[in-house]
């Protein structure tokens, strides 16, 4: 089609919107009103639905020459549509809505070792309240002391440490994910994970830790020793500090093989700061000097 | 609509369609991305800023954007709302800690007006991972059916695998061409 026409100036085409804009409008809102229950009700209202979804992206597109106040009314105007419809909905269909029900008390099979479960009497929310708990691996609420996990009772687990104070922790291998939460003074040691570790609030710590990534979040003052075949990424952070990861167990070639992560990389130091977008050093972390790496003895 | 008529010939000519990627992070947008590129997937770490790529396809130029999910990063999305025919949601399927997190985030979204014409696609991503929740769950646990604002459609995959990738983003473009483009 070719058009002879002058180019329509911006009050003309708002002009001729809101004229197309009113129009469709009303059409809907009548629509709207003379919905029944019945058969078709369903496809009615999908029907009316996706015309206001048309009608708000015809909005959308129109943005470029409408002022931005009547964008305003047209979008409140839409959202009114919308609410009726839904109104109308809600009298014509009784709703039923989405909730988590307790009724998937999921027998805690969640093979948690749990060493302080006996005081811990408010509930925890956490996987098991979805009803899933198959491979789902919690440790928590460990005070003082020393645990150990072995690589058959982690062997490609989600395995998440939380809430333990003075402890060390020693996870032999193989989870496929690791997450660790509100750990204050702990010492954890763990074989190569698959995929990534997600560190959120643990302070005072040292961390050993091998993996494809690492996230730490809202965490001060952690040594984290470090093997990480990607990247790591700390996010409102002070004080951490990172190391070579270097832990020798026997089965450790394997666990690395399992892992897919080559068991001779050194690679500690690719830390990115996201609440440091200079080009100059972030003051959130920096290396271990040497004199102060210690190499974690477990036997 | 007349008028609309001219403004769809102006973007058919193009057939360009912009698509954003926003999820919480370690969901898998960048891996999403890199797959569908036809790029190398094993190096990847979380995004610091965003990526973007013109690709054609199906006769589309497709503008995917794909935005770090980090917390720190998140009001930063707004930036990238501006003309978007099509919003990629990607869920890790496997943390069903962060689902509520994941759900909310969601919702706001929703609410901006810059995104109102938008088609919403929900990649449930990672469902091969043990343990994955199903695509029926994840669309119960983001209320996904109380949406009525904008056409979505959720589709489990793996970008590891690339599974469904491709029937995801194809029903987006359908969607989005049946509403912006006349259909030929």
């Amino acid at each position: 089609m070719e058009t002879s026409n002058p180019k329509p100036t911006q009050s003309q085409l708002s002009e001729a919107f809101m004229v197309e804009f009113n129009k469709k409008k009303e059409e809907l809102g009548q629509q709207i009103k003379e919905l029944k229950a019945g058969a078709s009700l369903n496809e009615h209202l999908t029907k009316i639905s996706t015309e206001i979804q048309k009608l708000s992206k015809s909005l959308h597109d129109a943005a470029m020459f409408l002022p931005s106040y009547s964008i305003k009314i047209r979008q409140n105007e839409i959202r009114d549509l919308e609410k009726e419809l839904r109104g109308r909905e809600d009298e014509l269909i009784p709703k039923k809505r989405f909730g988590f029900k307790s009724k998937a008390q999921a027998p805690t099979s969640n093979d948690v070792v749990n060493v302080a479960t006996k005081e811990s009497v408010k509930p925890v929310i956490n996987a098991s309240a979805l009803g899933k708990s198959d491979n789902f691996f919690t440790i928590e609420n460990v005070k003082q002391g020393t645990v150990r996990y072995t690589e058959d009772q982690l062997n490609g687990n989600d395995v998440m440490v939380k809430d333990s104070v003075d402890a060390v922790i020693i996870l032999e291998g193989g989870p496929s994910t690791l997450r660790l939460a509100n750990l204050k003074n702990c010492k954890l040691l763990c074989g190569p994970v698959r995929t990534s570790v997600f560190v959120d609030n643990v302070q005072e710590s040292v961390l050993f830790l091998c993996c494809q990534q690492l996230r730490t979040h809202s965490s001060e003052n952690v040594d984290i020793y470090l093997r990480v075949s990607s990247r790591a990424i700390i996010e409102d952070c002070k004080n951490i500090r990172f190391g070579p990861y270097n832990w020798n167990h026997e089965k450790s070639n394997d666990l690395h093989i399992k892992a897919g992560i080559a068991a001779t990389l050194e690679r500690y130091d690719a830390v990115d700061d996201f609440n440091w977008l200079s080009s100059t050093h972030s003051p959130n972390w920096c290396l271990i000097p040497s004199e102060e790496i210690t190499e974690f003895n477990f036997s | 609509m007349v008028l609309l008529q001219i403004l769809r010939k102006l973007k058919q000519k193009e057939k360009e369609v912009r698509i954003l990627m926003l999820g919480l992070d370690n969901a898998g947008k960048t891996t999403i991305w890199k797959k569908f590129n036809g790029e190398d997937i094993n190096t990847i770490s979380p995004t610091l800023g965003f990526n973007i790529k013109s690709l054609d396809h199906n006769g589309f130029q497709l503008n995917i954007w794909d935005v770090g999910g980090q917390k720190s990063l998140r009001s930063y999305w707004r930036n990238y709302f501006e003309s978007t025919d099509g919003l990629v949601w990607v869920v890790d399927s496997a943390d069903k800690m962060r689902l509520e997190d994941c759900k909310s985030e969601l919702h706001k979204l929703l609410q901006e007006e810059r995104l109102s014409g938008a088609t919403l696609l929900v990649f449930a991503n990672k469902c091969d991972l043990p343990g994955a929740l199903s695509a029926q769950e994840i669309k119960d646990a983001l209320n996904l059916d109380e949406i009525k604002t904008h056409h979505w459609q959720i589709v489990w995959c793996s970008a590891m695998t690339g599974e469904n990738l491709l029937d995801g983003i194809d029903w987006m473009i359908t969607d989005i061409a049946s509403r912006i483009f006349t259909l030929d």
